[in-house]
């Protein structure tokens, strides 16, 4: 049984006195896949804030790869090896394409990685906007963009939110299977709402409800919960 | 250690002072957000118009006129340029270094830039607790006393301040709500002008008088309204009694600038412990 | 790896600041003594403008204080120089005043950066810090000498090592200090374009993004501003040392508001642009000043306020894109 490479313990995070987070406690393995979802609200985007680095823990810890990271300024966790994908894709709008990965490149310590870019940017299909202003993507780029400055520090942990949002049908299932690829070379954590892309991916899946982690399985078993289907999928 | 009554007496004078100057700087940076860097000419303007009642031989009058002046000033002030630059803080700043500049040197061109001094126009002391203490020091207190109280009174149960609450706290929603939103910022804005030249007034007689005594105001009232804590009233006391007693505390035991100096620095210290402030609104 | 950039290159800005020097140098041949002052004294401000582009262009931290680290600067040579008297006292004050500025860049950094103040809330507290040191240095008259500050101040250099290695006649420090300019100009745009400065950028353009890079940018910040106060004294220090008096107003609000001006006019962020702007604004300020030193005030005062009108976007905006855009006009009019 190997040792978890992302272990959650008891997390707890709350705002004023609203708790958004109430003892979650999850253990990621190497190369998994993992699919978190849950309605709105439920804490979804607020533990990724937590798992990496953005937002301090009120409780419990957090450990990756042995370490444990729960109180460290997020900074520390990129170094780690734990990359994030925001929701709304975030990427340096005033620099170009290129220049927006060199910066990642340099501060990944990753020796190989200025190098590998060229071969990067055409995997994503940003070579031809090399040299645009990153401010000036269109939004599906902008998001190929994003997770290019994620890939080029050769994470050990993804954590992607919502990745597919606002994207057309045709670059969700594109966005699928280069997930599904990703994941066989690093451990992969995607929160979403989009079910049919969820369906796509078919690994594990957590369900986020209020706060705490109510489910933990196969999807099928998930789909087939009727409490899930009552609180969850019920309000689609 | 008996100046210990005689530095709370003094520093009550200068507290009062203060609330006056930063109740507009906490409706205009702490609750707008917006950063006017002309606010310490209010005051000073404010003084010369002590300077110039006190010449045609009464200093009460300037207590009437100034407030009128320096509402006035300040609400033209926003209707022209603030009103122009509410999303661009940058630009607020610099537009309003500008007004200061210029005023500051207007007011230079007018007045000269010796000193002025106004007289003392209640002399005399009154025992407090033993203490004899400047009769027109408890006048100072007594009047941003009774200015506070009718001012919270007035914000808590006149239309005006409700409003304002409303234009505050969601201006969209305020808006909806049929609030004229433009104009009751307009009118805050005035009023906090008005409160500074108030205490410009009050503050002429126990200071010396110069085209560019605005800026120790200017920064003293930032710091009370960050210290203390924007978004509430008790913020602006709680910042006031701060920057006022320990400069004060310090102005008897150092000359020159060094209280300024050290109660700055505390300042400083406090933004870094406690970036909200003392008192969370 | 090719970049299809709008900037212009090192290169072309090392021609630039090549041909300036070449002027500069050749100057003397038909200009006056008088003319010599005007052009070092020129330079040494554009230096502190340098400085403060560095913190505002590059690292979007606006400082409305900055003559507090020019003075700090001139202050610790002063005091330092005089205070040892011998052959050793420029040097030992220049050690010092680079000394001091970085380490109140670094006290700075450390309490406010990392703290998470940016923005106007670091802009108060420039203004404030300024407003203590003048307050201090006119009234700790026993070491800074008040209202009339020091004077008497030694030239920069070492006599034990040569007697020509002082900084004691015009022409010695007219071309030392275009040296220094031209070579404090190539290494921060140098700076800006490497590492440091992407690194920088990132920051200033979307922190959180940086954050979960792995950057961790109150450092970044800090040593922005660590650099940029020491250059600030660096260039405080050469001033002092060539007018060999040090007075408040070196250290005060009002010379802040001028470097400001000339950061803004000049094209906050373009690093050469504020160097420029620094020559221009300054002259035209002294022959404003020469009619009656209040209308300069009044002058800027002025630009402040219509500068709102007239430049819609604000003159805090103006990141020099337009400059840049007409540079590299003509460069590609140049490359066919």
């Amino acid at each position: 049984m190997t040792r978890p490479l992302l272990h959650i313990s008891d997390l707890r995070k709350h705002f004023g006195g609203v708790k958004a987070i109430q003892g979650v406690s999850l253990d990621v393995f190497p190369n998994e896949l993992v699919c978190v979802i849950g309605a709105n609200g439920a804490g979804k985007s607020t533990l990724l804030n937590m798992v990496c680095g953005v937002s301090r823990c009120d409780g419990g810890e957090i450990s990756f790869d042995g370490i444990r990271l729960s109180g460290s300024p997020a900074f520390r966790f990129a170094r780690a090896g734990i990359l994030r994908k925001f929701q709304v894709p975030s990427v340096f709008p005033s620099l170009t394409v290129e220049e927006n990965l060199v910066v990642s490149a340099e501060t990944s310590g990753k020796a190989a990685a200025l190098s590998n870019l060229p071969d990067l940017m055409a995997r994503l299909g940003l070579d031809a906007h090399a040299g645009r202003v990153a401010g000036e993507l269109a939004h599906g780029l902008k998001q190929w963009l994003e997770l290019g400055l994620c890939l080029v520090h050769e994470p050990k942990l993804l954590l992607l939110d919502e990745p597919t949002a606002g994207m057309t049908r045709e670059e969700s299932t594109r966005t699928a299977l280069l997930v599904k690829e990703l994941s066989r070379t690093c451990t992969t954590i995607v929160v979403e709402h989009d079910m049919s892309f969820v369906g796509n991916l078919d690994c594990r899946t957590c369900v986020m409800h209020q706060g705490q982690l109510i489910r933990d399985g196969k999807l099928d078993e998930i789909r087939n919960d009727s409490f899930i289907r009552d609180i969850y999928l019920g309000h689609h | 250690m008996d100046t210990l009554p005689l530095t709370i007496l003094t520093a009550l004078s200068l507290i009062s002072i203060l609330i006056l100057i930063s109740v507009g700087m906490a409706i205009i940076f702490g609750m707008m957000n917006v950063i006017n860097l002309a606010h310490g000419e209010f005051v000073m303007l404010g003084a010369y118009v002590a300077v110039i009642a006190a010449q045609i031989g009464g200093f009460w009058l300037a207590l009437a006129i100034a407030p009128l002046l320096g509402a006035g000033f300040g609400i033209l002030l926003e209707s022209t340029i603030i009103r122009l630059l509410y999303r661009r803080p940058i630009d607020t700043i610099i537009a309003t270094l500008g007004v200061s500049l210029v005023v500051q040197k207007l007011v230079e061109l007018w007045f000269g830039s010796s000193p002025y001094s106004v007289m003392n126009p209640l002399p005399g002391l009154v025992d407090v607790f033993g203490t004899p203490y400047p009769l027109y020091r408890i006048f100072v207190i007594g009047c941003a006393a009774a200015v506070l109280l009718l001012g919270m009174i007035a914000y808590r149960s006149t239309n005006f301040g409700l409003n304002l609450r409303a234009a505050i706290q969601d201006p969209e929603m305020a808006r909806a709500m049929g609030v004229d939103v433009a104009a009751t910022y307009r009118i805050a804005f005035g009023l906090g002008a008005g409160l500074a030249a108030l205490a410009g007034v009050l503050v002429a007689p126990l200071t010396s008088i110069f085209p560019g005594m605005g800026l120790a105001y200017l920064i003293r009232s930032f710091f009370v309204v960050i210290v203390g804590g924007t978004g509430s009233i008790g913020g602006v006391l709680a910042g006031s009694a701060f920057i006022g007693f320990f400069e004060s505390f310090f102005s008897f035991r150092l000359g020159g600038a060094f209280p300024q100096a050290i109660v700055l620095a505390l300042a400083i210290i406090v933004v870094r412990l406690r970036p909200k402030g003392l008192v969370s609104g | 790896m090719s970049s299809e950039s709008t900037r212009p290159a090192h290169g072309r800005m090392a021609l630039t600041v090549g041909i300036g020097v070449a002027f500069l140098a050749a100057y003397p041949l038909w200009g006056t003594v008088y003319g010599m002052s005007i052009v070092q004294d020129a330079l040494i401000l554009g230096i502190f403008a340098l400085s403060l582009d560095l913190l505002w262009g590059k690292g979007g931290l606006p400082s409305f204080g900055h003559a507090a680290f020019f003075g700090l600067g001139g202050y610790a040579y002063a005091i330092v120089s005089m205070q040892l008297g011998n052959e050793w006292g420029p040097l030992a004050g220049l050690v010092a005043a680079l000394a001091i500025c970085a380490l109140a860049g670094a006290i700075l950094g450390v309490f406010l950066l990392t703290a998470g103040i940016r923005g106007a809330l670091f802009l108060i507290v420039t203004v404030a810090i300024v407003q203590i040191f003048h307050q201090v240095a006119i009234s700790w008259s026993s070491l800074t000498g008040g209202d009339n500050g020091i004077v008497g101040l030694p030239p920069l250099g070492l006599r034990s090592l040569s007697e020509h290695a002082v900084l004691d006649t015009p022409a010695k420090r007219y071309f030392a200090v275009l040296l220094i300019a031209a070579a404090a100009l190539l290494l921060l745009d140098r700076l800006c374009r490497g590492r440091f400065g992407r690194r920088l950028a990132a920051v200033v353009d979307n922190e959180p993004r940086a954050l979960t890079l792995g950057i961790n940018p109150s450092l970044e910040l800090t040593k922005t501003l660590v650099l940029s106060t020491t250059i600030a004294g660096f260039a405080g220090t050469l001033f002092v040392a060539s007018a060999g008096v040090v007075v408040p107003e070196f250290i005060g609000p009002l010379f802040s508001i001028e470097v400001v001006v000339w950061v803004l006019i000049g094209g906050r962020g373009t690093l050469i642009g504020p160097f420029v702007g620094t020559f221009v604004v300054w002259r035209l300020s002294q022959e404003v000043s020469s009619y009656d030193p209040r209308l300069w005030q009044l002058a800027i005062g002025s630009f402040f306020v219509l500068s709102v009108f007239l430049l819609p976007r604000g003159i805090a905006s103006l990141r020099g894109d337009a400059a840049r855009a007409l540079f590299s006009r003509v460069a590609r009019a140049v490359r066919p």
